[in-house]
């Protein structure tokens, strides 16, 4: 949430990136134009707002940043100190001159704004939003939190279009879950269900990243979700609970049942819609959800704990099961 | 007779004889393709095997005459004694009996010292390279995912949600497509939303997903179409192949375990042509032999089931196996009683309809790049081509981009 600029430098002389897009090779003999392309196409400018001689000559600005003992490491010998034309500006630039050129670019202004748009409000948000969010971000100087902070005071942010509109991320649905139980660690297979879900941490599929959206959902990836959120609320599912099960503190049992004062079902139901899906249930997924609890109809048929009504005997096991149900909704899978 | 008939089935048999100068298979294969269709049997299905970790190909194919092979390998080299010969230069590993048959029938092809220009030796880099068929600047989607994203253009369904099945637990990078669903399917009982005892849950998780519609956001109808796919789609699948049986035993290892459900999904209607399996670690940097060479059994007698499977079915003309691997190993072992990583390797490729064969020779073992590592014979991107024009009947060009003149062995 600091300065686009500072950022990007750091960046840039951080030892993952140095190995990453290979500019540790990148030396004034021999440019190594990996870093200075793809700053540029996926970082910062986008495809088609920089030539083929930006990149060379970007390149020859960031030359001589590399690595010893596996820290970042400027080594003058190998930097080009001669002039360039990039960008079109002129001089014998070095790393943090390209970049401050770079964000100089009005391009630079509207792709980061277009970005912080697509991540907080709406994808293909309007050109006139973009330029107007790009305005506050250079008068800023490029403060991302200044510019996030003028997005989250929008109207657009409240409008309607902007509710629940993206897919979550499954970092975004796996944590938020977390968070909404309370639990107060994290399960130890999370890398590996992360993985199901088509987002293994640290393991992009490309320099570009992850797609997102709605290439977030298909089959198997949404199979993980469900499964995931089964496990770890429902005691019943067959996979052994993460100990984070137990550690539910915002949806126990107990306190459900005290809040709704009593084994209250279509009680219980408004609670954990209210608290987990801001109400957003039709009628219909409501029934649904007190038939469950009640035992009522034909999802009693097989149950655990069939025939028994809503009570003390199978509270435990059915409020975990409903919450379990919420939070599988396709409702939840959108920010 | 096609007209092409006469040309290939020479160049089969000339691969056959031993080794085939790959300018000379390439040079006469070209003046087959003008004119030559994609069309393919639309039966066609393709399996892909990935032998993740790189496999060293010279303890696989093993140059056993050849005195160069035991200098370099004085503690892992296969004793020639025990090799199953191909010709008086090249043998299988004992591990390979699998193998061996499929050869000596005819259903194998041997594709020699596959690679392309500058090969990386990073395992996640050569493998990305590997899975979206671009060696410079790495792509968002896999070389098959590409072709799935032209087969079913933005707004189209497949005919099957099972047209293209991963059989793992992750979606593999080849398969990365802008828009096409593919599930990924490990053990066939976990493909399923799963509460375990509480059977009520489930049934109320139906009711939820069979009434959700869409709503405000665009996203939401398909969600809501994807959950309802979720939820029923491994109740579908098994059903589908409930009724299937076979006569082979598949050999116990979760390799050919899996490749006993890729023949299951071929056998019946679920409309599958495309599947993905993988076997590893091949990372053999220590203690090579005895890993490399359990794995290799896995290998050449799952595949030799599953042939037979195939063949028992009457699946195995429309059936091609390939397999893959990041990259080969270095030529001359470690201290360790393993081999780094090193450039090209063999790719086997296994069918009814394979011309079998040895293409391309073995590359020289002395004659080195400047990292010690083998000079590589054939390019990866001509492989796909072939199986792209000829298994999946789409011009292979724009899925590559770029020009590759399909090969011979199909």
């Amino acid at each position: 949430m600091g300065n686009f600029r500072t950022l990007l430098s750091s960046v840039t002389k951080d030892p993952a990136m140095l190995v990453w897009l290979d500019n540790r090779y990148n030396t004034k003999a021999h440019p190594n134009e990996n870093y200075a392309r793809e700053v540029m196409e996926l970082f910062t400018l986008g495809l088609g707002n920089y030539t083929e001689d930006d990149v060379k000559e970007g390149a020859r600005a960031f030359t001589g940043w590399t690595l010893k003992s596996g820290q970042a490491f400027f080594n003058p010998a190998q930097h080009d100190p001669g002039l360039k034309t990039f960008l079109g500006h002129t001089g014998s630039f070095d790393a943090d001159d390209a970049i401050s050129i770079i964000v100089s670019q009005p391009i630079h202004q509207r792709f980061i704004s277009h970005k912080l748009l697509e991540a907080f409000v709406y994808s293909d948000p309007e050109p006139e939003l973009i330029e107007g969010v790009a305005s506050v971000y250079a008068l800023s100087g490029y403060d991302i939190s200044q510019t996030l902070g003028a997005i989250l005071r929008s109207n657009v942010f409240f409008s309607q279009r902007a509710y629940r509109s993206e897919p979550k991320s499954p970092i975004e649905f796996t944590i938020g879950t977390l968070r909404y139980i309370g639990a107060s660690e994290i399960p130890a297979n999370l890398p590996g269900v992360l993985a199901r879900m088509g987002q293994e941490p640290l393991n992009p599929p490309s320099v570009k990243g992850w797609d997102g959206g709605p290439t977030w959902i298909n089959t198997s990836t949404m199979l993980a979700r469900f499964n995931f959120v089964n496990s770890l609320i429902a005691t019943t599912a067959p996979a052994k609970p993460p100990a984070v099960a137990t550690n539910a503190p915002n949806v126990q049992p107990d306190a459900l049942v005290k809040e709704a004062g009593g084994f209250n079902a279509p009680r219980i139901v408004d609670v954990l819609t209210a608290s987990g899906l801001q109400d957003d249930v039709t009628g219909d997924v409501r029934t649904t959800l007190v038939d469950y609890l009640t035992g009522t109809g034909a999802q009693a048929q097989g149950s655990i704990t069939d025939p028994l009504p809503f009570g003390p005997e199978n509270y435990q096991e059915k409020i975990r099961g409903v919450v379990a149900l919420t939070l599988n909704l396709p409702v939840n899978q959108l920010n | 007779m096609k007209r092409t008939s006469f040309l290939t089935r020479s160049l089969g048999a000339a691969a056959i004889s031993g080794g085939m100068p790959l300018a000379f298979m390439r040079a006469a294969y070209a003046q087959s393709t003008p004119g030559a269709t994609n069309a393919a049997d639309p039966g066609n299905v393709l399996v892909i095997v990935q032998m993740s970790g790189g496999n060293d190909g010279l303890n696989t194919v093993i140059p056993y005459s050849d005195d160069a092979y035991h200098r370099v390998r004085p503690t892992i080299a296969v004793d020639p004694k025990t090799v199953l010969r191909i010709n008086d230069r090249i043998a299988w590993n004992p591990a390979l009996a699998g193998f061996d048959e499929l050869y000596k029938e005819g259903h194998l092809a041997l594709m020699q010292a596959v690679s392309y220009p500058d090969a990386n030796l990073s395992h996640f880099e050569a493998t990305q390279i590997w899975e979206t068929a671009s060696p410079v600047r790495p792509q968002q989607y896999g070389w098959l995912g590409r072709y799935l994203d032209r087969r079913y253009p933005q707004g189209t369904k497949q005919p099957s949600p099972f047209e293209t099945v991963a059989l793992g637990d992750t979606l593999p990078a080849e398969l990365v497509s802008a828009h096409v669903d593919v599930p990924a399917i490990g053990a066939l009982g976990a493909f399923a939303y799963n509460t375990g005892r509480d059977v009520a849950s489930k049934q109320s998780a139906g009711t939820l997903y069979d009434g959700a519609k869409g709503g405000n956001s665009p996203y939401l109808a398909m969600i809501a179409d994807t959950a309802r796919q979720a939820y029923h789609g491994g109740d579908v699948l098994r059903s589908k192949i409930a009724g299937y049986t076979t006569s082979v035993t598949y050999p116990t290892d979760g390799f050919s375990q899996q490749l006993k459900l890729a023949a299951q999904l071929i056998g019946t209607n679920t409309g599958t042509k495309i599947v993905f399996v993988s076997i590893g670690s091949f990372d053999t940097h220590a203690g090579q032999r005895a890993q490399q060479d359990r794995l290799l059994g896995y290998l050449g007698n799952g595949l030799l089931a599953f042939y037979n499977d195939l063949k028992a079915h009457g699946n195995d003309k429309r059936v091609l196996t390939m397999t893959f691997s990041e990259f080969g190993r270095r030529v001359e072992q470690n201290s360790s009683n393993g081999t780094d990583h090193g450039t090209a390797m063999p790719v086997f490729i296994i069918g009814g309809n394979v011309r079998g064969g040895v293409y391309g020779d073995h590359p020289s073992l002395t004659d080195l790049d400047r990292n010690g590592n083998l000079k590589f014979v054939t390019d990866f991107r001509a492989i796909y081509a072939t199986v792209i024009q000829r298994c999946l009947g789409t011009d292979p060009a724009p899925i590559l981009d770029g020009q590759f003149a399909p090969l011979a062995f199909v």
